[in-house]
């Protein structure tokens, strides 16, 4: 999610008392505004508890955004150590462990960050986890890795891939513990839950939102230009009375250096996952 | 009044006593100039009722010099013990501590045109849900609006 291009839409006048706001996480790093944008959200939060709901992604996550913006973001404009206890980055990690990691909308609609990975396959076990919660990484039970599917997983690369991949962006040591999921599994976790769709964000995609088994999962991804690289254009998606998914489309600013970290070291150092079009094939290089 | 503002973070308290000649800044608008001086009048017969130039029979004060000659001086608002009501909110200052929400009435209606700031999660929603107003000259590296104690409380409350 990106500051400037959330508040140039829906529009300028505000309507927040008027709908549900569900973020779906990844509220830091990347960009060069990721204190205007949680300090917003937490804001809004206050402001508006019944309207505004936020979902943790992988990037709430002090072991992720130490090393990929936000506690660097706070040092250089804080002027803070991120290391100290009372830090600005600290707090507001201690916040994000209290997110909640999914929401039902209406008892049709899922909304998750990542996926269902391999191991999600009824909502009664998210309800089961417990927060203040701390991703490991580290995978040594079934709810850590219940965790990391929630957070970290994604929808196979097409529909003809069915059951659980490996995920070879993600995890290219190939631990197993961050995986892809088939149309296979999507149709039978909607089954088992009695709900119509899934709601997830975690890629990015070329126009903002895509469709995956047979349009029963959606990809929203609200960040233009993703990394100042792609051109990709942002969306959100409005629901309506009668449960549809009205897409609506945030383009691109051409101003990718006011917004993105394009410098090559850091981006050498913390290469950008690749939007969902690209994602084929293991990668060269493994996240540091 | 407790806590100005600085002109490049105008939403930041500055956590100091600063003086504001309120009648300078309002004489162009008599329906404020009306309100403030019935504010103050107010509070002299409250306080003391033999204050020179008072017209304690007047209700209707008008736009006039006399006006100027029943404001008390800033410096005796800012030595009484009150509490600044900023919107619905109170805030209060300790000594060498940021300004803390203290109360919040939630039944006092709320004037539709104030500016005031309601408290800290406020404070942040009017500057950053205005980005047109100062994005163009942040530059992201270097530079946040707010200090850090204030996110600190934010993220607390949140």
């Amino acid at each position: 999610m990106r500051f400037f291009d959330l508040w140039g839409n829906p529009d300028e006048n505000g309507d927040i008392e008027s709908y549900d706001y569900l973020f779906l996480g990844d509220y830091v790093d990347r960009g060069n505004h990721s204190l205007e944008t949680i300090c917003l959200l937490m804001a809004l939060k206050i402001r508006f508890p019944d309207k505004i709901h936020l979902l943790r992604g992988n990037h709430e996550d002090k072991w992720i955004n130490n090393a990929f913006g936000f506690a660097e973001e706070c040092s250089n404009r804080l002027g803070e150590d991120p290391t100290e206890q009372d830090s600005v980055f600290n707090k507001i990690n201690d916040f994000f462990d209290w997110l909640p990691l999914a929401a039902v909308i209406e008892d049709r609609i899922v909304c998750l960050h990542g996926g269902i990975g391999s191991t999600l396959v009824s909502l009664e076990q998210v309800e089961q986890i417990k927060r203040p919660l701390e991703v490991i990484h580290e995978v040594s039970s079934v709810e850590q890795q219940l965790v990391v599917d929630i957070l970290w997983s994604d929808p196979t690369d097409s529909d003809n891939e069915l059951g659980i991949q490996p995920n070879f962006v993600r995890d290219p040591n190939g631990t197993g513990n961050i995986v892809k999921f088939g149309p296979d599994r999507v149709k039978t976790f909607l089954e088992n839950n009695k709900v119509n769709f899934i709601l997830r964000a975690h890629e990015c995609v070329m126009d903002g939102f895509e469709r995956f088994a047979g349009g029963c999962l959606f990809t929203v991804f609200s960040a233009t230009d993703y990394c100042g690289r792609h051109k990709n254009a942002g969306a959100m998606l409005q629901i309506t009375k009668s449960y549809e998914l009205v897409p609506k489309m945030i383009y691109p600013l051409n101003n990718a250096e006011d917004n993105w970290i394009t410098d090559d070291e850091p981006l050498n150092k913390r290469p950008p996952t690749p939007p969902r079009w690209q994602n084929q094939g293991p990668r060269n290089k493994s996240f540091e | 009044m407790h806590g100005g503002f600085e002109n490049e973070t105008p939403n930041i308290p500055t956590n100091s006593i600063m003086k504001l000649d309120l009648i300078a800044h309002v004489k162009g608008n008599a329906q404020l100039l009306q309100k403030l001086e019935n504010a103050f009048q107010s509070h002299l017969k409250g306080a003391n009722s033999q204050v020179s130039g008072t017209k304690s029979n007047d209700n209707s004060p008008t736009l006039s010099n006399s006006s100027r000659a029943t404001t008390p001086p800033m410096q005796s608002l800012a030595k009484a013990n009150m509490k600044i009501r900023i919107g619905k909110g109170e805030i209060e200052q300790k000594k060498g501590q940021a300004p803390q929400v203290v109360s919040f009435n939630g039944n006092e209606p709320r004037d539709k045109n104030s500016k005031n700031i309601e408290s800290l999660h406020q404070l942040f929603l009017n500057h950053l849900l205005r980005p047109k107003e100062w994005s163009a000259s942040v530059d992201g590296q270097t530079y946040f609006a707010f200090r850090r104690d204030h996110i600190l409380a934010l993220a607390e409350e949140a």
